[in-house]
This record gives structure tokens, sequence and C-alpha cells, in this order.
């Protein structure tokens, strides 16, 4: 249950990205490209925090000895919306200055707070999996249901539909459905397409999973007890027969939402998912494409051990989930 | 007029060629407040034909080849699927025989109840009429709205779990149904049932899964319940033993056909039919003594796969050749005594 917590963790987070991040996903700071990460450190009974110099030629830069400001908590800073909606300036910490930086990953080629982007990202990066799985698995799970329940005709041209998509390669479609959108389309419509692309193509492998358990649940006696009360076929599909599946359900919405993390990821790494100057965890990493980059400011890579950390917590969830739900062991 | 009357219905699964008549020209009436027995072995159309009285057979594969089932003078056969839907629950209600598999997993029993209530009791919340004659203690006002609505569904919830005999109603509304004991099950089953007030209760075995002792407070009940309600009841049973104590008339079904139709009390007394003196024989007797028990040579004859002639014959003791050649009408040997045997008469 460890990935649980984590998830809570992560997820909090993500809602007080605003609070909790020093700065906006968009701020640029003209003589901080490429700063290097800067930690706080005890001075007396304080932290403080270093200021650094840059030295002519790539980005190199030289902390100032003895130059320091104290780290502050709940300083006033940008102005942000908290959850979205409430309008605040207050930021968990900073230094209250902006000669005095406090940039705990770093800063990237614009010089932009990363830790502050991989905040702002991972709103972004953990709600479409999450809104990607109840998209697809509503869908998938009505689908399922009602190929399932009406067998025949009904269940061949479905589950055909379901094989067509499902021998599509996922990557291939993604980006020809991506095709599909018009150019220059503001970011919340990316986001919403991307949401859209995926679940497109995850809702048909859970469709055949939810359409066998119902081959078998429809020819249950409480079904037919539903139908002797008189239920609409929808109904008994929805209220009696579905039900019935969310055990399955829930552990296999846990174990595929990484898949629609890292989908976004592919999307944006590949530069047709969420845009500049949006932060999403995908689109951090194709500053880190370039090798010298690599080679020289690491802390670009930030952001994918933030997948990893969140892929790894939602396999352990399901992994957990998987157990509490067998009951046979 | 009949509650129902069923006119000669045949039906198939399957079509064609390869269709399998599973219920083969069954005819019975049940009038208002009346209990029919029907009564026969394993696979000989019990079942199919006491589903089809709501349609519930699911088609395909099956396939109402011909009949009529008149319920409260309406063909079933030929009505919409809305017609349907509010019949059923509406005017038949069913108990099966698992009451355990009868009861969705996963939702409180309460909840079960409730939606039987949804759909037939439009009423409650409003003024509430009271047909069955007996008084909701927790009658609720005349207000309307969504609160007074869920107070009177979960009063009569309550009354309906009172009157099906559970104990603490209050609390047991919100138990699962792996919470509850088999005979616990099946009288929730019984409330969801009459939740809707129905004319006509189908009881499919409604006993088979439980042990003797709640069988009989399970029949009791519903014995009661007619008395009180006032409704007919169609029993489905292989169970001889209890047909004397609920049955005003009995069904004998083999092969998917009546073979002997008579009251009750005449028909333990003085079976007719071959097969209904077979099955009697079959019963153990408390008086009979140590007498080995004489069982029926042979098995149901599979559908599909009857023999010519009178579908006993194979397995029938008092067979003769030409009972091979064609398959007997039921007759009408005394008012209202049915056999199909011609040779009832014989020694």
């Amino acid at each position: 249950m460890a990935g649980g917590i984590i998830l809570i963790f992560l997820y909090a987070v993500a809602l007080l990205a605003g609070f909790i991040a020093p700065y906006g996903y968009n701020r640029i700071e003209n003589n901080s490209f490429f700063h290097p990460p800067v930690w706080p450190r005890l001075h007396g009974f304080h932290l403080v925090v270093p200021r650094s110099e840059e030295l002519p030629g790539d980005f190199n830069y030289r902390e100032i000895p003895g130059d320091t400001r104290p780290l502050r908590f709940f300083v006033h800073g940008e102005q942000y919306k908290l959850l979205g909606f409430i309008p605040a300036s207050i930021h968990l910490f900073g230094t209250g200055d902006d000669n005095y930086p406090v940039y705990l990953i770093g800063a990237d080629q614009f010089g932009r707070d990363v830790f502050s982007r991989i905040l702002y990202g991972s709103q972004i990066s953990l709600s479409i999996g999450i809104i990607g799985i109840l998209l697809s698995f509503t869908f998938g799970m009505m689908i399922g249901g009602i190929s399932g329940y009406f067998a025949g005709t009904t269940d061949v041209i479905i589950m055909r539909l379901c094989e067509l998509i499902m021998s599509i390669p996922a990557l291939y479609l993604i980006i020809s459905l991506r095709a599909t959108f018009p150019p220059g389309m503001s970011s919340s419509q990316i986001y919403a397409m991307i949401v859209v692309i995926l679940s497109f193509i995850g809702w048909a492998s859970m469709a055949r999973v939810i359409r066998g358990m119902t081959l078998s649940l429809r020819e249950q006696q409480f079904v037919l007890a539903a139908r002797a009360l008189g239920q609409t076929h929808l109904k008994v599909i929805v209220r009696h027969i579905l039900p019935n599946t969310f055990s399955y359900v829930i552990v296999a919405a846990t174990l595929s939402v990484p898949y629609y993390i890292l989908g976004e990821v592919v999307l944006s790494f590949l530069g047709v998912g969420i845009q500049e100057p949006q932060a999403s965890w995908g689109n951090m990493l194709t500053a880190a494409e370039d090798v010298q980059y690599l080679q020289n400011y690491p802390w670009l890579l930030a952001p994918s051990a933030a997948i990893f950390i969140t892929v790894l917590a939602f396999n352990f969830l399901g992994d957990g989930l998987r157990d509490a739900a067998d009951t046979k062991s | 007029m009949n509650l129902l009357a069923i006119q000669n219905l045949k039906l198939d699964f399957g079509s064609g060629a390869d269709a399998l008549r599973a219920v083969d020209g069954v005819s019975f009436t049940i009038g208002a407040g009346e209990t029919i027995c029907l009564v026969g072995e394993s696979g000989c159309g019990k079942t199919v034909t006491a589903l089809s009285i709501a349609r519930l057979v699911p088609a395909p594969p099956a396939n109402y080849v011909g009949g009529e089932i008149l319920l409260n003078g309406r063909d079933v056969l030929k009505m919409s699927n809305g017609e349907l839907r509010s019949i059923r629950g509406g005017v038949v209600s069913y108990v099966f025989q698992e009451p355990g598999a009868s009861l969705n997993p996963v939702f409180r029993v309460g909840n079960q109840i409730r939606e039987s209530l949804k759909l037939h009791r439009p009423d409650l919340g409003a003024p509430v009429s009271d047909p069955a004659g007996f008084k909701n203690t927790n009658a609720p006002g005349p207000e309307t709205g969504a609160p007074s609505r869920r107070k009177a569904l979960n009063a009569e919830v309550i009354r309906l779990l009172k009157l099906v005999g559970i104990p603490a109603p209050e609390s047991r509304i919100r138990n699962y149904p792996f919470e509850m004991s088999g005979g616990m099950q099946q009288r929730v089953m019984i409330a969801m049932a009459l939740a809707s007030e129905p004319k006509l209760l189908v009881a499919d075995e409604p006993t088979t899964a439980l042990d003797v002792t709640i069988q009989a407070q399970i029949l009791e009940l519903l014995h009661d319940l007619k008395q009180r309600l006032g409704m007919a009841i169609l029993l489905i049973t292989h169970n001889l033993g209890i047909v004397g104590d609920m049955a005003d008339r009995v069904a004998v079904m083999y092969a998917g056909q009546i073979v002997e139709l008579a009251p009750a009390k005449e028909l333990l007394r003085r079976p007719l039919h071959p097969y209904t003196k077979a099955l009697m024989n079959a019963v153990p007797k408390l008086a009979g003594g140590a007498d080995r028990l004489s069982a029926i040579p042979g098995n149901v004859p599979r559908i599909g796969n009857f023999p010519p002639g009178c579908r006993f014959a194979p397995r029938c003791p008092i067979a003769k050749p030409e009972c091979s050649d064609k398959i007997p009408e039921l007759i009408e040997v005394e008012p209202g005594r049915f056999v199909r045997c011609p040779f009832w008469n014989a020694p």
C-alpha cells in the first residue's frame, strides 16, 4: 500500500502546485539559463540560500561566498490560482528576492525553475491518467456490457470493431489520430484531445474483458430475477451486471493509469502533445533529447524520475489491490 | 375470467430443422387466488413453462411456435416490450430456486427491494392506498418531495420484511445477501416479489435449496401470504410431499406435456396416470415400513429424442404395443380431471 500513500502525496502536491512551487511555470529568468540546483543550507539557526554569479562562457555559475539570504516560508510571490480558482500569492517557501533564486533542481534552457515546472506538469500528467481511465473504462464497460449481454450479432459486430482497433499498433494510431486534429489549438483543447485519443485506444481491450465477464454473469439467476421484476435491459446491464465486474475493473484501471501517463509523455515528447510554455512531464523531457544538454545539465532529466515514481506507485497499488480483491488466496 | 389461461403453448429451442421442442401443447388455467402445483422430474419443461408466463425465456434461442398465454385476458406472446415490463413484477412475480443466486451479491438487500418498489409502486410517497387490506403502520404524510419519498420507500421495505417474517428488519436492510442464511435470503426474495403486489406469484422450486425445517417455514409463509393478500400461486416442485399442503390443483408434466391435471386431494388419493402413480410410489411413506422405494426405471427422454407415441411408454409398467403408435390425447375422465393415457382405468 506504499504505492497508494505515494500517490495520495503526489496528487495532493499536484493540487497545491501553485502554493508549493516557488515560481510560476512560465517565469523566464534571463540570467539563469541552465542554472544548477541551489540547495538551501543551514547557517546558524536559519536556512540560507546562496547567490551565484554567472561566469563568462558556457553557462557556468560560481557561488559567491558569504552572500546569502535566509530562506523564508509563506512568502509573497507571484500571483497564482489555488486549486484553479482561488487567487493567491503566498508560496510555501522562497527568499522573496529575485536575485537569490531557489532552484531545487536547477533551471532549464530558458531559466525556468525545473522544480516548479515538474509540479505544474504533474497537474497535467497525473490528471490525464485519471480522466483518460474514467472515460475509456466507462465507454469500454458500457460497450462490453452491451456486447456480452445481447450476444449474437451485436456481439460479433462490436468484437470485430474492438479487434480492429486493437490490431493497429497504438503509437501509429495515436500519431495518425493526432494528425486529424487541426493545428493551432489552445492548450486546454490539446489536453482534451490527448485524453480523447488515449481513451479511444484504451476502451477496446477493456470492452473485451467486460464482455467475457458479462457472458458469464448474464446467466446468473439474479439477472433473471431482475428481468422478472420488469427491469429494462439497460438497467439490468448498468445496475446488476457491471457492478459485479468492479473488483476486476478497479484493479485493471489502476494498472492502466501508467499507460495513459506514458501516452501523454510520448505525445508531448514528440511535440504533438502539450505545447510550450505549458509544462508537462513529456514536453519537459524534450529538452533532454540533446546529448550535450544531458552531459552538462543532467537535472533536465528530473521529470523522468517523477514519471518513474508515479508509474511504479500505480503498479504497486494495482498489485496490492489485486491481492486484496483476490478472495481465493 | 381466469387470471391466467395457457392454451396449447408450444415452445422450441432453436429453429428450423434443429428445433427442439421443450414445451409441447401445454394448457392450464389459474383462477384468482388459486394455487396450482406443477410437478415433474427435472428437465420436463416445468421451469420453461413458468418463465413463459412473463415471456422470460430468452428468445432466441427460444421460439414460441404456437398457443397463447392469456394473462388477465391479454396475450403475453403478442405484447410489446414495454407492456411486458409492466406485467413482469407488476402482475406476475417470480421466486427462484437458489435464493443466494437470485440476489445481486453487490447490493444491500434493502436497496434491492427498494428497486422493485421504485419500478412498480410510483404511488409511494403520495397518499397510500391500501389495496391488500392490511394497515401500513408507517404511513407517510401527504407531503411530496424527495425526502418523504425516500422515507416512504424505506418504511415500505421494512414493512415488507416484517411481512415475510424477518426479525429486526431495520438493521437487516443494511445487510448484504451473503450475510444472511438461505432461509432469510429466500424471505428477502419473497419480499421483493411481493413489493409490487402481484396477482400471481410464480415460485420455482422455492424450497429445494433449503433444509427441511426452513422449507416448512417458507411454505407456511407462502400459504399465509396467499390468504392475506389473495394472490394466486404457481408452485413448481418435484416434491410431491408439499403438494397436498399447498395446492388446490396439480398439473403433472412429463417430457414437455401435461400428463395429468387434477384437484390436489383427488390426485394424491387416486393418481390415474401411470407416471403419477410411479411418482407417488417413489415417495417414502412413514406408514409403509421397510419396503424398498420403487424408482422409475430409466430417465426422462432428452428433448428432441422423444419416443414415438406416448412419451412415457418406454418406462411405463402397463405399456402396450399400441402405446407407441400415437401420442394419446389429454382426456377429461371426470369433471376437472384430465389424464393423458387411454388405459387410466386399467387395474
